[in-house]
């Protein structure tokens, strides 16, 4: 998406835990100090992510978080504990070292967005990095709908709904707001008052995004999407994390930490799950 | 000991190429321009790229990564644009930085290996690297690595055609490492690397699934450093040719076990997975590790545990 031509020097570093909170059931924020935020804000654009390195040296491997938002001095990643390094990270406490790695992989391309309005469509874990980029939208002076979904209870509702025009909230069990998944949730919306948006972004599981990409060919709406994949290193050093995306009338394979995380939807290859 | 605060010599000879140390990037866990973005290349040994077939590999499907206790799993399948794309894309750009490149090399048949060896006869590449761990095509799928046979066919072939100096890259999937190793070396090896990846499976048992696309995948990381640092040992002490060692390198002591096992210079690759930095930062070790106990260069180091085992 951007594709950053100039030569960008990266770093690993070390933060400061400024504190962390139980969001709902697994999902955890945590704040993060450090002199590098500093660089990190003047660089850092919507859709990137970090790397955590872990403390236990039996998880080798860095977790790719997306970056939240940064504010007020302090880096906040919201993250779904899912596995042994998630659960370290979720253990740590205020003043506790926790090492970094610069913003990593393309963000949202967001010059397609000179004016208009934006639909931002987020399931789960996939809503913190449409945090940062509503606020970038905002900035540009672009008008923003959320439309976000959960299987049970929400979390950054209250985040979103300061930024965006509208928020939409679904729960798959109807606890919450709309009970059913996000994309039936924008059929009935668009039904009852009609749906424009000049771009749509979205970030979530799998088999969301690829529900959505169908709704927004049929619609005709430009749809980008943030994938996730098992990765290795995270910079693009061990192309472990493979995508298949169509380009020049053929499927390649692209690293999504490095090409991307976000893709067109249009050229994302959906394989039946 | 006198002159302990003098820096060491670290340079190194590998096959009759010279390193200015003996630091090098593994196969496959190294790309030159995302790599380049948290250290400068320059501080490098030498450069061993990842893998490069005649044509594009388009490798396994995702996921094609499993962590497992220490180490990692992985099944990327040697993913790379083809011989053509590399010479005209990825070489320019390393031509840039001073460290020698040495160009890995991968194949079906033995014909695969071959044009590769060709196309990079007349460039830059200071030496090839042949991995014999991918499966024979024409021989029902069977390593080029695990047969002594077939590895002594691949290093006659690729030696015949080559004007570089040829290492080859051993498979550890092997009952006895230094048979498959006097065999390349009969055949006119310059130098012998090793270990590649161990194979390993990886299930997630809450899905009950295998967890890579591809079912196997190979065993790296520190997990395997003993496995790895006892067959460089071993060949070692079984062949004449230069040694260069790899498996599990994480620290500046890891490389110096290995340099004392016999190896001439080492790679790293998985630490620089989890560690962007580890290629540098394992030589600014090796080289406080060498000044603190007074060892002036890595041929006095391996000379210092040939002492000490009595040999």
């Amino acid at each position: 998406m951007c594709r950053d031509k100039e030569w960008v020097q990266k770093s690993l570093v070390t933060g400061r835990v400024a504190g962390q909170e139980r969001l709902t059931g697994d999902v955890y924020r945590i704040r993060i100090q450090g002199d590098f935020l500093e660089d990190f804000s003047r660089e850092v654009k919507p859709g990137q992510f970090v790397n955590v390195y872990m403390k236990d040296r039996s998880t080798l491997l860095p977790r790719p978080v997306s970056i939240c938002r940064i504010q007020s001095g302090q880096l906040e990643l919201v993250y779904r504990v899912v596995g042994k390094g998630t659960r370290e990270m979720a253990g740590y406490h205020r003043g506790d070292a926790i090492r970094l790695s610069s913003p990593l992989g393309n963000g949202f391309d967001l010059s397609c967005c000179q004016s208009g309005s934006a639909l931002l469509v987020g399931g789960g874990v996939g809503i913190p990095p449409l945090l940062q980029l509503a606020g970038e939208l905002n900035n540009r002076g672009i008008r923003s709908m959320a439309v976000l979904g959960f299987q049970r209870e929400p979390f950054l509702i209250q985040e979103m709904e300061k930024i965006c025009d509208k928020v939409l909230v679904a729960t798959e069990d109807g606890s919450f707001g709309f009970a059913g998944n996000v994309v039936q949730l924008i059929e009935k919306e668009g039904q009852e008052k009609g749906l424009a948006a000049d771009q749509v972004f979205s970030c979530g599981p799998k088999p969301m995004l690829k529900a959505l990409a169908d709704l927004c060919r049929e619609r005709e709406l430009p749809l980008q999407v943030s994938l996730e994949e098992r990765m290795g290193c995270g910079y693009g050093a061990c192309v472990g994390c493979a995508v298949d995306i169509k380009q020049d009338g053929k499927i390649q394979r692209k690293a999504v930490c490095k090409d991307g995380p976000v893709f067109l939807a249009e050229e994302v290859f959906w394989h039946a799950e | 000991m006198q002159n302990k605060r003098k820096e060491p010599d670290l340079t190194v000879d590998l096959a009759g190429i010279w390193l200015k140390n003996p630091i090098t990037t593994a196969s496959g866990t190294f790309s030159p321009r995302d790599s380049g973005q948290f250290y400068d290349l320059n501080q490098l040994g030498a450069m061993i790229t990842k893998g490069i077939a005649p044509e594009p590999w388009e490798g396994n499907p995702s996921p094609r990564i499993a962590e497992t206790y220490g180490g990692m799993l992985n099944a990327v399948g040697l993913q790379n644009p083809g011989v053509e794309a590399y010479i005209r894309e990825e070489l320019p750009y390393l031509e840039q930085f001073s460290p020698p490149v040495i160009a890995n090399v991968v194949g079906r048949t033995v014909e695969d290996y071959c044009r590769v060896a060709e196309a990079l006869s007349d460039t830059s590449v200071a030496m090839l690297e042949v991995n014999i761990s991918c499966p024979n095509v024409k021989a029902g799928g069977i390593g080029f690595g695990t047969d002594p046979a077939m590895a002594a066919l691949v290093t006659r072939e690729v030696k015949r055609i080559s004007k570089k100096p040829v290492l080859i890259k051993l498979s550890p999937n092997v009952t006895d490492i230094t048979e498959i190793a006097r065999a390349v070396e009969s055949e006119g090896a310059d130098g012998i690397s090793l270990i590649n990846t161990l194979l390993g499976m990886s299930i997630d048992a809450r899905r009950a699934k295998i967890l890579l696309a591809n079912g196997t995948g190979g065993l790296s990381g520190p997990a395997i450093k003993p496995v790895a640092l006892r067959m460089v040992y071993q060949v070692c002490r079984a062949v004449q040719i230069p040694v260069l060692g790899l498996g599990g390198i994480r620290t500046g002591e890891d490389a110096a076990e290995f340099l004392m096992a016999g190896a001439s210079a080492v790679s790293v690759g998985t630490a620089a997975l989890f560690n962007p930095l580890a290629p540098i930062e394992i030589l600014q070790e090796l080289k406080e590790f060498m000044m603190e106990m007074g060892y002036r260069t890595i041929a006095e180091m391996r000379q210092a545990f040939q002492e000490g085992q009595g040999k």
